[in-house]
């Protein structure tokens, strides 16, 4: 192999030294892969609450199978669901007005089933609710919470919008 | 660098601070500040219907992370959730009146609020902070939940 030979720089010719350059390009590449974290995946479940109303119309309107607290759900028919956990956070029931439509644990057959019954009330063309508002115990943990409210967003307006109108309340006698 | 002799060999360095270049703006253009403002040690529910945030505003939404124990933060610090969601509502009307836009007491807030839950928080906790920020006129509510599990 024949050995290379050095060229000779012309005079004037200034060279780089790119040594110091790439360090700190790698400092700042090392900063950024340490610092690097992936945002997670999230959705989110976009509701619409009324105005807050003083407690004393919300009581009354727990004792009814449509409620009228607030100045919202005034003029808004309310499909009213009641839903008892057990002191672990699960769902034990859950009433749609006064019909038992789960009980037991919230597999995805009681899902399927709760479903079938808000649409046989929203899927009707004539159907007077516009609003769901849920009666919820205070033991109930947030993800059975929420398969219940993916279950109400999934629900259409008899105009095709996606219901939105999600309220929560707490069941009264929850903490006996 | 050893200076180069006259028989020395001197490596170009012009192609590897070129790939550095690249992988430094990869990571530059994927950094998410919006991540330090979620608390990433949440376990959120799992539902696959879960939706993108459906937001036009300019203002940032405000976003309150509760974990199992009931305990709300805020931008990576534990917050007095009493105290922290009036004084934010004040914050945004005040903003919105220089504005020009202004707010009246009971109207509206233009601004969603973000709840992330850990999945084993009770729902008087979560009730406590959506009625919290009813009363300061949020009305937008966006529960935040994973679209798939985390790893998979």
């Amino acid at each position: 192999m024949a050995r290379r030979r050095k060229r000779r720089k012309p005079p004037g010719e200034v060279q780089m030294n790119l040594a110091a350059m790439l360090d700190m390009a790698f400092q700042l590449l090392a900063f950024f892969i340490l610092t690097f974290r992936p945002t997670p995946v999230e959705g989110h479940f976009q509701l619409h609450m009324p105005p807050a109303v003083p407690q004393t119309d919300v009581q009354q309107s727990t004792d009814m199978n449509s409620s009228t607290g607030g100045e919202t759900s005034a003029f808004v028919e309310t499909l009213d669901l009641y839903i008892t956990a057990d002191n672990r956070g699960q769902v034990t029931a859950i009433n749609v007005g006064q019909q038992t439509v789960v009980a037991g644990r919230l597999t995805g057959d009681a899902l399927s089933k709760l479903n079938a019954n808000l649409r046989s009330n929203f899927g009707v063309q004539e159907s007077p609710y516009e609003r769901i508002q849920l009666h919820v115990d205070r033991r109930l943990h947030y993800d059975e919470l929420m398969k219940i409210v993916d279950v109400c967003t999934r629900q259409t307006l008899p105009d095709g919008s996606q219901m939105r109108q999600v309220g929560f309340m707490e069941l009264g006698n929850a903490a006996e | 660098m050893s200076a180069s002799t006259s028989e020395g060999v001197e490596p170009n360095l012009t192609p590897i601070l070129d790939m550095v270049f690249q992988l430094i703006t990869f990571f530059m253009l994927v950094i998410n500040f919006k991540g330090q403002s979620m608390d990433l040690t949440l376990q959120l529910p799992v539902l696959g219907s879960a939706r993108p945030l459906d937001y036009t505003g300019t203002l940032d939404p405000l976003l309150l992370n509760i974990n199992s124990q009931g305990a709300v933060q805020s931008h990576g610090h534990p917050v007095e959730i009493e105290k922290f969601v009036p004084l934010e509502a004040m914050n945004l009307k005040l903003y919105l009146k220089a504005l020009g836009k202004p707010v009246a007491d009971g109207e509206e807030l233009p601004v969603p609020v973000i709840i992330r839950a850990d999945k084993v928080t009770d729902f008087a906790t979560v009730l406590g902070v959506i009625r919290l920020c009813q009363a300061q006129g949020y009305r937008q509510i966006a529960l935040s939940a994973m679209n798939r599990q985390e790893g998979k």
